[in-house]
């Protein structure tokens, strides 16, 4: 999948005397597959990358086009749309719904409760090694297994692009090391996008963008995989 | 099940609901319980004082009036619109629900009038006989004979403010629409009768009870007592007072109750931001988050609604209708306007809760949730 | 103030146990109003018949015999200043603030009788005149008269209008006001008074003890009609303990629907302070300790909103008499200690009933370590 950001620009506090630049002139080109890793120290506007890119935020000024068609300044309703057929967030916290058990997590993407979607489910966790879990509840469950169902919950619609925003900040290393390890698996099927202040975790990673005071450093592409 | 259906979120939620559920419940039932109370009183009292004026007016001479004028009599018996006038000893004996106490007619006859009385009233005799002239006996309507305690061979109590100033032994119940009861004596030509217990019963001609009730009514400036349906009527309606107030009483206790359920059901979706923001970010939009929460809201308490309605008529049939119904009274347990009020607790409930929620999740957004933990 | 002070807890998070202070006042409100209508009512009953029985009581007969020479005599002797009285006119509608109305008496006595009676219950003769003999004169209530519109010279009497339950044609010759209401006419009719005596007597129980009353009435013969506080407690006691009933279950639902309502949201406020309270154990409180805490804020935040409801309830009454009632001869209690003592129990159950069961299955079973 193709992304394309052109004098991309974030900024808040739009109405006081001093903005708060987030993102300045991001431009940016990534296409294909593989792991994309956005580094920068706290506050230098990687979540804010992401955000953009996903859609969940809109910038001030500049273009973000994914694949061809502009998300910049699209309707709500239709890049929710987007959001839920073709991308995949894994977050910091596993923000799942308590009151549901580890299938019904999964599937809530999709909501859809039959056969087909029930066995690619119990697919994604078996996969993932937590099937035995299947009707456990998340307040029942490891911090590394939660994070785990998170990441079968991102891939329930078979996204293009997935989204991680610190998805190891909050584990111990193994953990950390195993979630990154099933993340890069899906890296031959999609673009995933992960967001960390801590580089060993990108070791694989095809592109590495280091961004700073909101502005990109600099895009370092592995010479292993063309994308 | 969908996993985010609403029969889902009740399955995993069920302590949550039930609660919810609870205070509709209660609500309802409050609601419900109280509108049949209140209309059992009016439909136990309401027969038994105005339904023998559906066949005939009262007059009644008084302390100002002694006896009624021959003139009066006369033009009764000459007007186009009587039927034909019947002396009459009144008494009163009385009848108490819950909330309400009247005293009812009861009458003493010559031989002749009680069996044209009887007859004009289709008054049913459904154990014993009618009294014998000039006896202490009493033949009962069965509403008065319960209310009262009474069967055949007990006497009733004496009440001397009310006229009742000797016991009558019961020796009939009758059944009919009137609710009148036929005492033996003193019979209406007894010069013992104090004032306000002699008068004329006035019975109108077919097609012209209106004109015989106006015309009742004009004696009343002539110095005497009358009774007529449309009087009967205007009395009642003022006396209604009461439960005019007891109706807003019953709004304010809906408002209420819902306000606390809003605020209650309020803290629950504040609760529930996170859900709201991780299904955004998923890529719920929030229409569908909306009409998501929309469903919950509505099915608990419709939900709260049938069950509250099944429950509040179970206990009014068994509590209220059949406690009136064992006194003589007219027991209520089905009844639309009590439905009515009723479903305005479910319905405010709905309505409070749904705008505050709305305008919550139209102000989540899924970034602030996500920096936020 | 200490720094676990419940106070400085509610001072501090006003916005977050806001929707149980407002839910509170909101039961009390509810509660109180309804209370004041009761009393209001019983008030009107009161005012019209117990209170006027606490000073006299009634004797009459209404057939062709006479009060007992002994039982006359008996009063005479006792100095009891009783009043000559005849019960031959009905009574007219009164009503208050609450629910119903009642029938207020209408004496009938001697023109040179009435400043005495009136005296006896301190009632002011606030406008026009004392109904004179014969003259087919009634002096009625102020309140009465602004019920109905009514002025001196104004006629009342079923030969105006039909509604009225007073017989034939009366002028009202003045207005009384005082603690309790009856009206008042001057009707002999020709007779003496010992003749009316013989047939009617107001007599004094204020100054008899109990069991004085009740050997003046044993000595009465079943043919005379008496009017006291039995006969009137008799009359109403089924309707005033419907009422009192009535009261009763709303309190109840109130308190089930509140503790329901204010649990749910104790469990969410409850949630959002589970880190301060996982530190404090920390440092050394105890779960009871802090169980304590928390009912405690409960309790000071309910009680918080009874103190409101009461004085929400209490302006909205003065409103309502102050701009509907009062003009038009009617009147809300403002205050009932029987209402303020039932609102009362909504806050102490409540406090506990939404707080306890909730609270105490989680933090039992919580493991309250950082």
């Amino acid at each position: 999948m193709n992304y394309q950001l052109n004098d991309v620009n974030l900024f808040y506090d739009m109405d006081k005397e001093e903005r708060t630049a987030a993102l300045q002139d991001i431009t940016l080109s990534l296409d294909g597959k593989g792991l994309v890793g956005i580094l920068g120290p706290s506050g230098s506007g990687k979540s804010s990358l992401l955000y953009i890119m996903a859609g969940l935020k809109q910038p001030t000024s500049g273009q973000v086009i994914y694949g061809n068609r502009e998300i910049t300044n699209m309707d709500s309703s239709i890049l929710a749309t987007l959001r839920r057929k073709e991308f995949g967030f894994v977050f910091q916290q596993h923000f799942l719904i308590n009151y549901m058990t580890v299938l019904e997590n999964t599937l809530s993407p999709l909501n859809i409760n039959n056969k087909s979607t029930r066995r690619k489910a119990m697919q994604l966790l078996e996969r993932l090694g937590i099937e035995k879990y299947v009707n456990k509840y998340p307040h029942q469950l490891s911090g590394g297994q939660r994070q785990r169902v998170a990441i079968a919950r991102a891939l329930m619609n078979n996204p293009k692009v997935i989204f991680g925003d610190e998805p190891t900040a909050a584990l111990d290393h193994a953990s950390a090391v195993e979630v990154m390890e099933l993340l890069s698996e899906y890296t031959t099927e999609a673009m995933v996008v992960i967001v960390t202040h801590d580089e060993s975790i990108l070791e694989k990673a095809d592109t590495k963008i280091y961004i700073r005071d909101g502005r990109v450093e600099e895009v370092h592409k592995s010479k292993q995989r063309r994308i | 099940m969908r996993p985010l259906s609403t029969m889902n979120y009740f399955r995993h939620n069920k302590r949550k609901i039930i609660s919810d559920v609870t205070i509709i419940i209660v609500a309802i039932c409050l609601v419900y319980i109280m509108e049949c109370f209140i209309a059992s009183i009016t439909q136990s009292i309401y027969p038994i004082d105005a339904n023998r004026f559906d066949y005939f007016s009262v007059i009644v001479s008084n302390d100002t009036t002694p006896v009624i004028p021959q003139n009066i009599l006369d033009s009764l018996d000459n007007s186009e619109n009587i039927e034909t006038t019947i002396p009459v000893t009144v008494k009163q004996i009385v009848f108490t629900v819950p909330g309400s106490t009247t005293h009812t007619a009861i009458l003493a006859f010559d031989s002749t009038d009680q069996t044209y009385v009887a007859n004009k009233l289709q008054l049913k005799v459904i154990n014993g006989r009618m009294p014998t002239i000039g006896t202490d006996e009493i033949a009962i309507d069965e509403n008065v004979a319960k209310n009262n305690n009474l069967q055949i061979g007990s006497q009733t109590d004496i009440d001397k403010s009310y006229n009742l100033d000797r016991h009558y032994t019961v020796v009939g119940i009758l059944e009919s629409d009137s609710h009148i009861s036929i005492v033996g004596s003193p019979e209406p030509n007894n010069s013992t009768l104090k004032n306000d217990e002699r008068g004329y019963l006035v019975f109108p001609k077919e097609g012209h009870f209106e004109q015989a009730e106006k015309e009742i009514e004009s004696l009343s400036s002539q110095g005497i007592t009358t009774w007529t349906l449309s009087l009967y009527n205007r009395l009642f309606e003022k006396n209604n007072q009461t439960f005019q107030i007891l109706d807003i009483m019953i709004i304010l206790a809906i408002i209420v109750m819902a306000v606390c359920l809003v605020c209650s059901k309020y803290a629950q979706y504040f609760s529930r931001k996170n859900e709201v923001g991780i299904l955004s970010a998923l890529g719920y939009t929030q229409g569908q988050i909306i009409k998501r929460t929309f469903f919950e809201v509505v099915a608990t308490n419709i939900l709260g609604f049938i069950l509250g309605l099944a429950l509040a008529i179970l206990i009014s049939k068994l509590f209220v209708a059949n406690y009136f119904n064992s006194i003589g009274g007219t027991g209520i347990y089905f009844y639309g306007k009590a439905a009515v009020l009723a479903l305005l607790a479910p319905m405010i409930t709905t309505v409070f809760t749904l705008v505050p929620v709305y305008r919550l999740i139209r102000r989540v957004d899924a970034i602030s949730i996500v920096e936020s933990n | 103030m200490k720094p676990l002070n419940p106070l400085l807890y509610i001072k501090n998070n006003f916005k977050s146990v806001m929707s149980i202070f407002f839910s509170m006042t909101l039961g009390v409100f509810l509660i109180y109003i309804f209370s004041l209508f009761s009393a209001t009512t019983t008030k009107m009953v009161s005012v019209a018949s117990f209170d006027l029985m606490d000073k006299y009581n009634i004797a009459y007969v209404d057939n062709n015999t006479i009060l007992p020479d002994q039982f006359l005599r008996v009063l005479e002797n006792n100095q009891n200043n009783s009043l000559a009285v005849q019960m031959n006119l009905s009574g007219l509608a009164y009503y208050r603030g609450g629910m119903g109305g009642t029938t207020m008496l209408t004496f009938n006595m001697f023109e040179e009788d009435t400043e005495n009676l009136l005296d006896s219950f301190d009632m002011e003769l606030v406008k026009g005149t004392l109904p004179q003999n014969d003259k087919n004169e009634i002096l009625v209530p102020l309140e009465y008269a602004l019920q109905n519109n009514l002025s001196v010279g104004d006629y009342i009497g079923t030969e105006v209008s039909d509604e009225y339950a007073l017989q034939g044609k009366y002028i009202i010759s003045g207005f009384i006001q005082g603690d309790v209401v009856f009206a008042l006419s001057c009707q002999p009719g020709g007779q003496t008074k010992e003749d009316v005596l013989k047939r009617g007597i107001m007599y004094r129980v204020d100054n008899l003890s109990a069991v004085e009353q009740k050997a003046l009435i044993d000595s009465l013969p079943d043919s005379v009609i008496i009017l006291s506080h039995d006969y009137y407690e008799e009359e109403y006691s089924t309707i005033l303990t419907s009422m009192q009933a009535l009261t009763y279950i709303f309190t109840i639902a109130m308190i089930v629907i509140l503790c329901i309502a204010l649990g749910n949201l104790n469990i969410v406020l409850y949630s959002n302070r589970r880190d301060e309270l996982k530190i404090l154990h920390s440092i050394g409180f105890t779960k009871g300790r802090l169980l304590k805490k928390l009912w405690i804020e409960n309790l000071f935040v309910c009680i918080g909103g009874y103190i409101a409801g009461i004085i929400f309830t209490m302006l909205v009454v003065w409103l309502i008499n102050t701009y509907s009632l009062i003009p038009h001869g009617k009147i809300l209690e403002l205050i009932s200690a029987q209402g303020l003592i039932t609102a009362f129990t909504m806050p102490i159950f409540v406090s506990i009933f939404s707080l306890l069961p909730n609270i105490i299955s989680k933090f039992k079973n919580e493991n309250l370590c950082i």
